[in-house]
């Protein structure tokens, strides 16, 4: 169950990454630029 | 104990219109404004004859503006003339075609036709899409207080129409643009809205890309500037007893603890006040007029992370005659990757666009009286990097005015120089100077989807008790309408906490 569950964990992250890598610059970018300042939200939903 | 119950950091749109609704509700209000006359980026001045607007060109969303006179127990038409604007565009691209945007979406169909009729039939899709938005989804949300996620929750329960624009949250203002058009002049021509939340297409959510259509409800230009909207606020303002002090410079907000209790000035005078209401830029707000040793750790981090919006330079003109021009507003562009590489290219090596997009405004056009007669005055918006490599605004200020003129010429083929007796360029740092916007950041805080809504900085502030902001810092972001709904919406809550 566990060697399952770490087999899907792998697949989604490739299938992520594949999806990342098959967008448009533009989305790509985008996704970055969202992407950066994910680790700023916890203190801005505060402020 | 106090001076004032309230006093008001900037008399922006923000600033006036909460102040005007807590005076008239009995609260003594005081607006401190930095500059010589109000309305901050939509404002006005004279020169040489011609009256140039700063900054705002244009309001679109009118029924904000109504919703706030109708708080003063006034209706709007009495307080300011609208002059109905059409067309809404008109547009120049490089390689010489002319063409304009109605403000009848049916006749603008008929010129996307033109392009592509597959994009005609797409515009029919746009416009519906666009309707909702504008009528019943986001313009209905733009007074209210949105700072949480129950505050999310609540509004999206009592407005099914906003699950629709979910799907454009997750894509871009490009890709939401590309769904719907193929034409890439078609995009491109929708495209500038972007550079109005200071992004490019590129990085701008999707759903801001429906302002295309919200002009197509009806866009108006107050007869008399700009300037006449704040006028007419600070006049009910006045009236309800609330005092301005112009050309009063708010040196830092006094603190006791954790909680605003006033205002100095620049001279040292201090003013202290149950609350305090800021509309200037909020990190101007946090990290000058509070200062980090008075925030938590996690507001400074907050503050920090936000990212400012592009600048844009603007260059004011007066004519002798009128401009070879079609309508109030024009668009002068090359392509869509143009709009992302000013960006991705030119503002992040801090270089000058060497092929810049434009948008000039012919304020003279809906209201002849803001020149002498068979005179015309123009504006000219351009977006440029405050840092510049190895120069600075002041020290190019002449030389951009110039490029700029030579660009109109030689990108676009319109011919001013000979006929131009006022020019006058205000640059980043005269935006920055003159109205305290960090960089000239005249659109605030980057807008995008993780600065946007409950991610953006609340009207109340969790970080200072007492403390309130509107403008362009808070929810719904730049613009007339927008900064007009912060501030009547940040009134809603002091007067509740205050009751």
């Amino acid at each position: 169950m566990k060697k399952a569950r770490k087999v899907f964990l792998l697949l989604a992250m490739v299938a992520l990454v594949a999806a990342y890598f098959n967008t448009s610059e533009s989305t790509r970018r985008y996704l970055k630029h969202i992407g950066r300042q994910v680790p700023s939200l916890p203190y801005r939903y505060f402020i | 104990m106090y001076d004032y119950d309230a006093v008001v950091i900037g008399a922006g749109l923000g600033g006036l219109s909460a102040a005007s609704i807590l005076a008239k509700n009995g609260l003594k209000t005081l607006v401190c404004e930095n500059t010589g006359n109000v309305g901050g980026c939509c404002s006005s001045y004279d020169e040489g004859g011609y009256r140039f607007d700063i900054g705002a060109s244009i309001v679109e969303l009118w029924w904000v503006i109504d919703e706030l006179f109708e708080k003063l127990g006034k209706k709007r038409s009495d307080c300011i003339d609208f002059i109905p604007v059409d067309p809404i565009y008109g547009f120049v691209t490089a390689d010489g075609q002319r063409f304009s945007y109605p403000v009848d979406s049916a006749a603008t169909r008929e010129v996307i036709a033109g392009f592509s009729s597959e994009d005609a039939r797409a515009w029919d899709r746009f416009t519906e899409l666009g309707s909702d938005a504008i009528n019943e989804a986001f313009g209905q949300i733009m007074t209210r207080p949105f700072m949480t996620f129950s505050d999310t929750l609540k509004v999206t329960m009592e407005n099914p129409h906003l699950a629709k624009f979910m799907k454009y949250m997750g894509l871009n203002f490009e890709s939401t643009l590309c769904s719907f058009f193929s034409s890439d002049k078609v995009r491109a021509s929708m495209s500038l809205q972007s550079y109005f939340v200071g992004l490019p297409p590129a990085l701008c959510p999707g759903y801001i890309a429906f302002l295309a259509y919200s002009e197509h409800e009806g866009i108006f230009y107050p007869r008399g500037g700009m300037v006449q909207i704040p006028a007419a606020i600070a006049r009910a303002f006045e009236e309800f007893g609330g005092e301005i002090k112009l050309n009063t410079r708010v040196a830092k907000v006094l603190m006791e603890g954790r909680r605003a209790i006033g205002v100095e000035l620049a001279d040292g005078t201090q003013v202290r006040s149950r609350m305090v209401i800021s509309n200037v830029n909020a990190k101007t707000l946090y990290l000058d007029m509070i200062g980090r040793s008075n925030l938590p750790s996690w507001a400074v981090k907050a503050i920090e992370s936000y990212e400012l919006s592009i600048p844009a330079p603007m260059i004011m003109l007066g004519l002798d005659k009128p401009p070879e021009l079609d309508a109030h507003h024009t668009f002068c562009y090359t392509t869509l990757d143009q709009m992302n590489s000013i960006w991705f290219d030119d503002a992040a090596s801090g270089r000058l666009p060497e092929n810049p997009f434009m948008l000039i405004s012919w304020p003279s056009h809906a209201d002849p009286s803001l020149a002498p007669e068979g005179h015309h005055c123009l504006n000219l918006v351009t977006f440029a990097p405050y840092d510049l490599a190895g120069t600075d605004w002041d020290t190019i200020k002449e030389q951009y005015l110039e490029d700029q003129l030579d660009a109109m010429e030689r990108q676009f083929g319109l011919k001013l120089r000979d006929h131009i007796e006022v020019a006058r360029l205000s640059t980043p740092m005269d935006f920055e100077r003159m109205l305290l916007h960090p960089k000239g950041a005249v659109y605030a805080l980057q807008n995008d989807i993780m600065a946007s809504a409950f991610f953006r900085p609340r009207l109340r502030s969790r970080a200072v008790k007492g403390l309130y902001l509107t403008g362009a810092s808070t929810h719904f972001g730049g613009g007339v309408p927008p900064a007009v709904g912060s501030g009547i919406a940040a009134s809603s809550l002091i007067l509740q906490d205050f009751a």
